[in-house]
Parts: structure tokens; sequence; C-alpha cells
């Protein structure tokens, strides 16, 4: 699950630092479309950037890993209890991917992993929400995936190789759960008034950080800012929205699902909902409308304030605590083992 | 042999199930490290031998329900007949579990534990399993001998990790060493006999005896636990107190089950 | 609603109390290539890190190796790499005559390929060997030669792909379910334009 997004890749003025040459190089070298590869001539700005984008984002993968891995152990079925586990484990290969991609630019995993739990660095805002039922994890990765996948669809068309390598191996994986979360969510539809009044509540609460995945409305002029110049982003947040919920909103009205505007107390959970009178197609332009979701919470939850940030954190931390002693005793190993007795 | 006896048919089904819930009720434990476990290529790796254990207890019960049910379905392989298969693993009473202690147990949020007890579980299997490839009923020997190979590579990834921590750092070998301590004992509940395991045994369904299984098991544990430098005494209790393979749990076995049926629970007919 | 055991009763230690351990480092990298046919070419699948050679091999096997039908892997310790851009470089060069896997990039952004393999005197003879004799390398954007008896690869009867069912973990295991569920839903006409989405999506 992609959390590149929204992070808000910021690329400070150390540019005017650079020797102007070898930039005038780099940025021709964006301008053609070519790719970068990690032993290629960069800014600063540009290795820092992509450094906090791929460590974010592969902090958002093992977090991520999070939310879903509490109902492996309530899977309903054989087959869903495997899929959940191989999709909650394929969030680890996808973090341990991304963090190979980062320490190449510079930093070691161990000093990620210390950083993430003491809440040095952030990882995807969408984690910080909690999963109450059985129908949350089919929504997570019928909505949240499918939004992962369409972002990082067009992250593998950025410039930077060893990132863009990833993204295209990770998105291959990512169709699975995709197709996962889209089946569960066709069967509880199709189920009983119990399963579809769940599905229902938990497309209400998964609905708004859907549509927030992308990040917050561009900045005026996004195009020209670094990180979509430098191609680390490639399409706008507010275009990805808008593909989004043209994919997703009649999809969830022909299943029967109603769209909301939601009000949400301080633990995630739901406490008022009306329908969503956006939520038709304009005619004219073909495209789904959609009310805002709520920015203040949005940012709210990116300072640490979300349903479950600390719980999220505090898991983390433990199995990087209890683990420890497991790393340190293999460490600079390769020499061998003593002989078989 | 392609069909169970009638008269057998009672005592071949527990046998199925007292593998296929052993293998469910580890891949179950194991399963909820996904996402915890230390290293995150260890992490992936021991996720994926958690799935092959609940895989290879959807093929059992899969086998199961068409040797109970003759008629329903004449498929007894893998995920032939998914509801029935998903019917005998979340929807029984406790007291049918067949499963040994070994496996139900808590872990304790200790990786070394958890480690361990794979260990000794797949020697066990690989051995439990390599007797059942021997059967006289065909599909459960084709079977048995397919998941062999896969049982084998598990044995390999955790004696790798079983002479690495215990040859590691002082702290690993102690923890190690601990959890050796703190399971040997158990351990032996895997070879207690289901009821009418002497039955099948003598119709060459389940061929070889228990005392023969438990020293291929040594065997197999030893030399990997010299290499490791850690120790362990093991002994064959010859008339094992009612456990778990004769439907006998622990409160807490009622517990976990709750927890593992909860959703199945709220509508045992639905889909999922 | 109770969580797992391990998620609901985990010790937590107080987030603001630093933590207990000191820093120690990352264990080696290893790339891990995989071939995905009998016979066929090992292609970059990614890395990982591992204690040794003999772990990472089957650390490989379980990752990298289950994301799709597979029929062998191999694993190469980053320190036996030799790159033609210098991003690596060999940390013992080998006897001279040894044998040398040859991996090449097309360009920028591809996969390493490996394409073939050359006798030489030590890296830059094999490179040279490589560009003069491998098929695609002449041209290539970068190349990598290894020393092959560094190149720790699973034997032809090792199990990697597993012998159950594992359409579970594979987006084409719910396709067809998920078509049949759809149609109760929507028409055939609404069904095939939301198909063609899918595809420009790759879902």
């Amino acid at each position: 699950m992609s959390g590149s997004a929204n992070e808000g890749v910021v690329v400070d003025p150390m540019i005017r630092e650079e020797d102007p040459q070898r930039l005038a190089e780099f940025e021709a070298k964006m301008a053609r479309g070519d790719l970068i590869e990690a032993d290629d001539w960069m800014p600063k700005a540009y290795r820092d950037a992509m450094l906090r984008m791929a460590e974010h984002h592969a902090n958002s993968e093992i977090v991520g890993a999070l939310p879903e891995g509490e109902w492996i152990t309530r899977a309903p079925s054989l087959r869903r209890k495997l899929a959940l586990t191989a999709k909650v484990q394929d969030e680890v290969g996808h973090g341990q991917m991304l963090y190979r991609v980062s320490q190449d630019l510079g930093k070691s995993r161990d000093d990620m992993l210390r950083d993430l739990i003491t809440g040095k660095t952030k990882y995807h805002n969408c984690f910080n929400y909690p999963v109450p039922t059985w129908a949350d994890i089919a929504m997570i990765q019928w909505l949240i995936d499918g939004a992962a996948i369409m972002n990082q669809k067009t992250l593998a068309d950025g410039a930077y190789g060893p990132y863009v390598r990833t993204m295209k191996r990770i998105n291959m994986e990512e169709a699975f759960h995709f197709r996962s979360g889209e089946d569960m969510v066709l069967t509880l539809m199709s189920g009983t008034p119990l399963q579809r009044g769940m599905c229902q509540e938990a497309f209400d609460r998964w609905w708004g950080p859907a549509l927030m995945f992308f990040g917050p409305p561009d900045k005026p002029g996004a195009e020209h800012l670094p990180p979509m110049r430098w191609r680390m982003k490639t399409v706008k947040n507010d275009e990805l929205r808008r593909r989004f919920v043209n994919r997703f909103a009649p999809a969830a009205i022909d299943l029967g699902l109603r769209i909301h505007v939601v009000e949400k107390d301080g633990h995630g959970s739901v406490i008022a909902k009306r329908p969503d009178e956006r939520a038709v197609r304009d005619a004219a332009t073909g495209d789904w409308g959609y009310t805002e979701p709520d920015w203040n919470e949005f940012f709210r939850v990116i300072r640490g304030h979300g349903p479950c940030n600390a719980e999220r954190l505090a898991l983390r931390r433990f199995s990087y605590e209890q683990g420890h002693w497991v790393q340190q005793a293999v460490l600079g190993r390769r020499a061998g083992l003593p002989p078989a007795a | 042999m392609q069909t169970i006896p009638a008269d057998l048919r009672d005592d071949f089904v527990r046998l199925l199930l007292s593998v296929a819930d052993d293998k469910l009720l580890l891949g179950h434990r194991n399963s909820d490290w996904t996402g915890l476990a230390p290293i995150l290529e260890e992490d992936i790796a021991f996720s994926a031998l958690a799935q092959d254990e609940i895989a290879h207890a959807q093929a059992l019960y899969g086998l199961a329900a068409s040797v109970s049910h003759p008629d329903a379905r004449a498929g007894a392989d893998a995920s032939g007949d998914a509801p029935a298969a998903d019917a005998l693993a979340f929807g029984r009473p406790a007291a049918a579990y067949l499963c040994a202690a070994f496996v139900e147990a808590d872990d304790g949020f200790d990786w070394a534990v958890a480690l361990v007890r794979r260990f000794l579980c797949d020697a066990f299997d690989a051995a439990r399993l390599q007797r059942l490839s021997g059967s006289g009923f065909a599909p459960l020997a084709h079977l048995a001998a397919r998941l062999l190979r896969e049982e084998r590579s598990h044995l390999e990834h955790a004696s790798g990790w079983l002479v690495r921590l215990g040859r590691g750092t002082t702290e690993s070998a102690a923890r190690m060493q601990a959890a050796l301590d703190r399971l040997a004992p158990a351990a032996m509940t895997l070879f207690e006999p289901f009821d009418g395991e002497d039955r099948v045994a003598s119709a060459g369904l389940y061929p070889g005896d228990r005392a023969t299984m438990f020293r291929t098991w040594r065997a197999a544990v030893e030399p990997v636990l010299a290499r490791a430098g850690l120790t362990a005494a093991f002994t064959l209790d010859p008339d094992p107190p009612r456990g778990g393979r004769r439907g006998v749990h622990s409160p807490a076995f009622s517990a976990q089950l709750d927890e593992m049926c909860e959703v199945f629970r709220l509508a045992p007919e639905a889909a999922w | 609603m109770t969580m797992s055991r391990i998620r609901d009763h985990f010790p937590r230690t107080d987030p603001a109390a630093p933590l207990a351990s000191a820093p120690m480092g990352d264990l080696d990298p290893y790339v891990v290539f995989t071939q995905l046919r009998a016979n066929g070419p090992f292609l970059y699948a990614g890395w990982l890190e591992a204690p040794d050679a003999e772990m990472a091999l089957l650390l490989a096997r379980d990752h990298y190796g289950r994301d799709q039908v597979c029929t062998a892997v191999r694993v190469i310790h980053r320190a036996d790499l030799e790159s033609s851009d210098g991003l690596y470089t060999l940390a013992m060069p080998p006897p001279d005559g040894t044998e040398w896997l040859v991996a090449t990039q097309k360009r920028p952004g591809d996969i390493f390929i490996e394409m073939g393999r050359v006798r030489a005197a030590g890296p830059a003879a094999a490179m040279d060997a490589a560009r003069a004799s491998v098929p695609g390398a002449a041209t290539a954007h970068v190349i990598w030669v290894i020393p092959a008896d560094r190149a720790v690869t699973t034997a032809p009867d090792d199990l990697i792909w597993r012998t159950t069912d594992q359409t579970y973990r594979l987006a084409r295991g719910y396709r067809r379910d998920v078509r049949e569920k759809w149609t109760r839903f929507r028409d055939e006409s609404a069904l095939a334009e939301y198909e063609r989405d899918d595809l420009t999506e790759e879902f």
C-alpha cells in the first residue's frame, strides 16, 4: 500500500548551491524523461527528498501491515485466512524492498526503523484509523489498495530507477490485494442483511480516508515545483482523486452502498452521517462529484492525534524491541557457522 | 485402497483431523506474527510457512470431508469442497478438535518459543507425513508425499535459525535454551495417540507405530540441537494422560477457538 | 471485540522513553535472481538482508520465490558484484581464469537479466569479455559481472513454488468469482466498461 502521496514532498532551496552546469544537465535529463540511477549525479536536495519519499513509503508498508494483521486470527474461512496472511506478508515485503531503495540513498534500515518508532519520521495517515470489523478488511483492500494502485501506477512512471523498478514489482502484487478486496465486498453485499450492514458501516468509515489517500488539494503551480518537475510525482493529487471517485463512486452505488458524509469521534467511530448529495455524475463533464473530506482531521492525524497513532507505534516498537536480540545474534556472521557436530 | 471400510471410517477421519488440526492451530498461531516477527526477511518467511500449514490443513480437511461423506463429492483433494473444509476448521465444538496441547499453547510473544515450537513441530510433521505417505489409502498417500516436500523445507528453515541463534550471542543462546526447556516436555503431547490409532495402523492406513515415529523424530531433532549447542531430554510416556488428541483441551483453547471462529459464527451458513 | 493475543496483550513501553537498545546496523545485503521456467534466464527480483548466504537463499525462496511460479532462486552477496557503472565493486577478486556470470541492464530502469558466462582474469577483463561475447552486453546500459562460484543457487530438486493451491495469493485466483458476482449487480455492458478500466489501472 502506498504511503508516499500525502507526505507533501518539500525540496529546500539548497538547489541554488549546486554546480549550475551539473544541475542544468540533471534538469535536462528530467525534461527528456530519462531515468536516474543510484550512482548518477543528482542534486543533494533531490537525493534527500527521494530518501524521505522512499523511507516514508517503506514506513507506511510496515505500519500498514498492522491494522489488517489484527484480523488474521479471526478470518472467517481458510481461504480468507490464507489470503489475508499473504496480503499482510506482501506489505512487509514491500517495506523490505523500499527500505533497500532508501538504504542505497544513504540511511541504514536500523536507523529508519528506530526513527519510525520514536516518531521522528512519519507513515501514511490512513493507517491511524481503527479496523473494528471484518468488513473493514474488505473495504481497506478494495478502496485503499485500489487507491494505492492508482497512485503507485503513476509513481512507476517516475524518474528514479530503483524506486520505479520497486513500484512495478509492488503493483504486480497489489493487483491480488485489490482483487481479493473486491471479491470480499461483492461477497458481503451479496450476503445476509447483517453482512450488508457491516459492509455499509465499513464503507462509511473508509470512504473519507480513501479520498484523503491522495493527499491534500494541490498547491497552485504544483507541476512546476520540484516534486513534479523532477518526476517524483507524475500526477497531481486532485487528478488522482478525480479518477478514483469516477471509478469507485458508481461501483459502490451499483453494489447498493450509499455514499455518506460522516462525522467521527476521536476514536474514529462514525457518530453522525447524511447522504452525500454531491455524489452524482455531472452530465457535462462525466465526472462524479464528492464532498471534500475533513482536511482539518487529516492534518490533526498527521500531527499524531489520530485514533490509532499511539497504538500503531507502540506495536511497531514492541516488534522492534522484541526482535532486537535476533538480529544482534546474527550481525556480522558472514564468516560462517561452526561445523556440524 | 480407494475407499475406507465403514468400520474404520471414524478412526480414519480422526487420523486426518489430528493432522489437520495440528497444522491449522500451528499455522493460526504463527500467522499472527505476520508483520511483527524479527527481521523483515524472516517475518516474510515465517509467514510463508504459516500459510503452508493452513494450506496443508485445508487439503486434509477436504480429504476428511470426502471420506466422511463419500457420496457428497468425488474429488478427494485440496480445495475441492471449500465449505466442507471450512465447516471442519471453524464449525466444531472444542472437544471435537484433535490437536495436541503443544500447538495450541500461547507462545507468550516470545519469538524464541515460536521458533523452537516450529522446529519441533516441523520435525514431528515430517516424520508423520513420511508415515502417512505409506498409507494404504492412495489419496492420502499421494497428498502426504506432496506435503512432505514442503515440510522438509520448513525443517530446513527452522534448523537454520536454531543453529545460528543457538550459536549466536550469549543472550540468544540463553533465550533459545530457555525456550527449549519450556517446550521439550510439552512436545511429547504431539505423540499422544488418538482413539483408534492402533486400528488404522494395523489396517495399513497409518503404517508404523508410535515408538518408531518417536525414534525417527529424535533422530531428526537431536543432531540439529547438538549443532546449535542446545540440550534437551525427551521421554515418551507409554501411557500418556488424555489430552488434545482425544478432545481434552485447556480452557485457554476454547478462548482461542472463540477468537478464531468469531466472524465465522456470525453467520455460519453464509459465504464470507 | 478483542484483538489477537499478541496484538491485544503485548507488553507496552512508555512511548516517551528512549529505546533501550543501541543502534546495531544492518545485516549483509544480497541481490536475488529468480528463474521463472526451467532453463530460462535468471531475472533480477530484488534485494534482501541475511546473516549469510545459506540463510539468504532460504529467505529468498520464501519471499521472491513465492511471488510467482518459479523454478530456481539465486543469491549473490553485494560484495561479489562488480558493476560497469562503478556502483558496486568486487571486494575480493577471484583467481585468474575464473568463470563469471554476466547480467545486463539494457536501458536505465530495466531489470538486470543474466545473459551468459565468460572466463577472464579479473573483473575488468570479464567486463571486456562480456562485451565481446555475451548477447546485448556491448550496448547494455550497465553490466554486472559475478564470480560464478560465489553465486548460491537452489538445487534442482529444491521445492520453491508450493504444491498446494496458491491461487489465494494471486489476482487471477479471484477474477472468475469477481466477474460472476458482479453480474448480480451490473449488466454485461456496464461490466465490460468497468473491466476496460481494470486494464487501464492495472488492477
